[in-house]
């Protein structure tokens, strides 16, 4: 016990009041913290009201979704359980400490979201998770020449169609009805699908010998970075319907324009990133592979790429992560489209809930940082485990 | 038939060059007839600028050394806007660096409180979308006291929903080098409240500087901190046995060899500030893109309106880009100018 007091004392001398600076400024930090803190639990147990979330949380997750056709949702939730738990084994060994940080979150979320109200949602989260424990304990050696990486990866690749799919099947919903965060997590993940694969071929293309190639492909990488997405969004809504032949004029909705300007959007950033994975390739690597007698194909699908991606993984992930952040920028775009800020905002309107925003921008920065947080999380894990120096 | 493909695929295929140029030839004949489709359907669309020399008529709610009235033309709104961006954008890039700087340094603090505020302040704020955060600074000024319970800090500053007012410097007027104008609000007759005197921020800038200042910030903070780490440990412990203090250390030996490594992605975080500054629109800051937004929903003309637009962001970026790199130079090792 008296050891315990000495080593607590000694800790804290040390890093919290070594010199007459730190002194200053833990007395300074301790203040700001505490107040900090104590308004912020205040807000969240005692002043905010948060039936304005409990009353609006359908809109804020599915938006004007067709309530009959959530069991489309609720199977592709199903799905992506089930893959995550089949990677995340591959992934990185499961601890019970990766659970127990994200207890606080959980906890809140169920503060918000009374389970027992919402039987029917708790039952198939419960589902899902069962899913994911499934997946996770997913017999590989019981199934005869089954390679792991092979069905995950595929697993992970037909997964955008199948969702499509199911959102589509049996006279599905048009997409003028998705919205919410739902709508965010589908542009998100188009958008980083498609503009990884058109970024990709851009930067080949830039650095490609043939002039004609390389120039167009850099004219349109730099008249894309010139504008910001808010003006390309908004020069989508007004100019593509007047671009495209007249047979797609009904059918390029507002939802696929969106979609179109964010990967020809992050294709520009992720071709300047792989552009600087590209010239961080030793020339000696194409010149091994050229002397080994591989053909230009094979020289830089199997030599140069894999290298110059493996080397680009953090800045890939940071544009990911800001493409996953900059789906709210269809409400900037002044797009009659609700995503979850959007959803947010039209709560607000209601009359009953007429400056509660505290309440709403507290909840759409949550759901918005956990994916952020876990995306940059999953990107450490992997570059931990590729054997990437990184410091802290 | 066997000479004949012979000659085919030798004709096409045999050196490397003619190969090249093949492929390019088809490439450019195939980009050339969608130029061409893309330009059949545009010339239907209005391509002329002469839109631009009408009357504006419609108000704009914020001014920097501009005196725009909406019976001006509408080169003279768009110059209004611009001259907005400018000003939030030099103001935004000067206050992220000072907080960025000093949150990265705060960051590696050997104080473990500050070492985790900083990293709680890093990691929610970076995570956050930035509209989300410039909509909230909004309502949080929104919510400050009306006009008529104005706060007031000494008769220097004025706070309240209409604005922050702060003195006016004037200079060789009234008979002396520098003289201050205290703000003052007054009641009119028909109770209309307003700031009269000072100089006076409005809610709108308020709102998307404190968003931009603050999300770049965290950038700005995770790159110092990485530039920092970067360096050899050797150069604080020598700056400690040499008996500077950890201000001057940081101030005479890590900050400048720092600053190499820092100035490269920071010009980039200036840049995104620069375009990010658009969002401007969801608040009503009139800045360019709020302007060109209502001249095109006004009168149309969206692809002459979003060359100009191009071009005014795309200058701006080569305009901070040329300033970043003399002032690299400047930081530059000698033997590696």
């Amino acid at each position: 016990m008296n050891n315990m007091l000495y080593q607590s004392k000694t800790w804290l001398i040390e890093n919290l009041f070594s010199s007459k600076l730190n002194i200053a400024l833990s007395t300074f930090s301790i203040i700001f913290a505490y107040y900090f803190i104590a308004s912020f639990l205040n807000f969240i147990f005692i002043s905010a009201d948060w039936k304005v979330v409990d009353v609006n949380l359908r809109l804020l997750l599915l938006g004007p979704f067709p309530k009959d056709a959530e069991w489309r949702i609720w199977v592709s939730i199903f799905w992506v359980t089930f893959m995550s738990g089949l990677s995340y084994k591959h992934l990185s060994t499961f601890h019970l400490k990766h659970l127990m940080n994200l207890s606080p979150l959980i906890l809140f979320i169920l503060f918000l979201i009374d389970p027992i109200k919402n039987i029917i949602i708790t039952l198939l989260t419960l589902i899902s998770f069962i899913l994911f424990v499934m997946g996770y304990n997913f017999p590989y050696e019981r199934i005869p020449k089954f390679s792991k990486n092979s069905f995950i990866l595929f697993g992970w690749a037909i997964t955008l169609p199948l969702i499509v799919i199911f959102l589509k099947i049996f006279g599905g919903v048009e997409t003028t009805k998705w919205g919410g965060y739902f709508l965010n997590i589908m542009l998100a993940w188009v958008g980083i699908i498609f503009g990884f694969i058109v970024g990709l071929i851009l930067a080949i293309g830039r650095a490609s010998s043939l002039p004609a190639i390389k120039y167009s492909c850099t004219f349109y990488i730099e008249v894309i970075r010139a504008a910001p997405l808010v003006a390309w969004l908004f020069f989508a809504y007004l100019v593509i319907p007047d671009l495209l032949p007249g047979f797609f004029a009904g059918k390029v909705d507002i939802a696929l324009r969106v979609m179109i300007v964010l990967s020809a959007f992050t294709a520009a950033y992720i071709a300047e990133i792989i552009r600087g994975g590209l010239q961080s390739v030793p020339i000696g690597q194409v010149e091994a592979s050229k002397a080994l007698g591989m053909n230009a194909y094979q020289t830089t699908s199997l030599i140069v790429l894999p290298q110059a991606i493996r080397a680009v993984i953090p800045a890939l992930v940071s544009q990911f992560i800001a493409l996953w952040k900059d789906t709210t920028l269809i409400l900037a775009a002044g797009l009659a489209f609700r995503e979850l800020l959007g959803s947010g905002k039209s709560a607000l309107a209601q009359f009953e809930f007429i400056g509660r925003y505290n309440e709403i921008y507290l909840f759409i920065g949550l759901m918005f940082w956990i994916v952020s947080f876990g995306m940059s999380r999953l990107s450490y894990n992997f570059e931990k485990d590729l054997g990437l120096n990184r410091e802290d | 038939m066997i000479i004949g493909n012979f000659v085919f695929k030798d004709f096409f295929f045999k050196t490397n060059k003619r190969k090249n140029n093949t492929l390019q030839c088809i490439y450019i004949f195939f980009l050339s007839l969608l130029l061409f489709y893309l330009y059949l359907k545009a010339s239907k669309l209005e391509l002329g600028f002469d839109f631009l020399t009408n009357e504006a008529g419609f108000a704009l709610a914020n001014q920097w050394l501009t005196d725009y009235t909406p019976t001006n033309n509408r080169i003279d709104a768009y110059v209004t806007g611009v001259f907005n961006t400018i000003r939030l954008v030099f103001v935004g890039i000067f206050l992220t660096t000072f907080l960025g700087v000093i949150i990265g340094i705060a960051r590696l603090s050997s104080n473990w409180l500050v070492r985790k505020i900083a990293t709680v302040y890093v990691e929610v704020i970076r995570n956050l979308p930035l509209l989300l955060q410039i909509i909230f600074w909004w309502s949080f000024t929104l919510a400050l006291p009306t006009i008529k319970e104005y706060i007031n800090l000494f008769d220097v500053i004025l706070i309240s929903n209409r604005g922050i007012a702060l003195p006016t410097i004037l200079f060789f007027e009234n008979g002396s080098i520098i003289d201050f104008v205290r703000p003052v609000v007054t009641v009119a007759e028909n109770t209309v409240v307003q700031y009269t005197a000072g100089f006076v921020i409005s809610t709108e800038f308020l709102a998307i500087l404190l968003g931009l200042v603050i999300y770049t910030a965290s950038f700005i903070a995770e790159i110092v901190r990485g530039a920092i780490q970067a360096l050899p440990k050797g150069q604080t412990e020598a700056a400690q046995a040499l008996g500077l203090s950890t201000f001057q250390s940081l101030r005479l030996i890590i900050l400048p060899q720092a600053l190499r490594i820092i100035i490269p992605p920071v010009t980039n975080q200036y840049l995104n500030l620069t375009k990010n500054s658009s969002l401007a629109v969801v608040i009503g800051y009139s800045d360019l893109f709020l302007v060109s937004g209502i001249i095109m929903n006004k009168a149309g003309h969206a692809i002459p309106m979003f060359i100009i637009i191009i071009l005014t962001y795309q200058s701006m970026s080569f305009l901070i880009s040329l300033a970043m790199n003399y002032f690299n130079k400047k930081v530059a090792l000698v033997g590696n100018r």
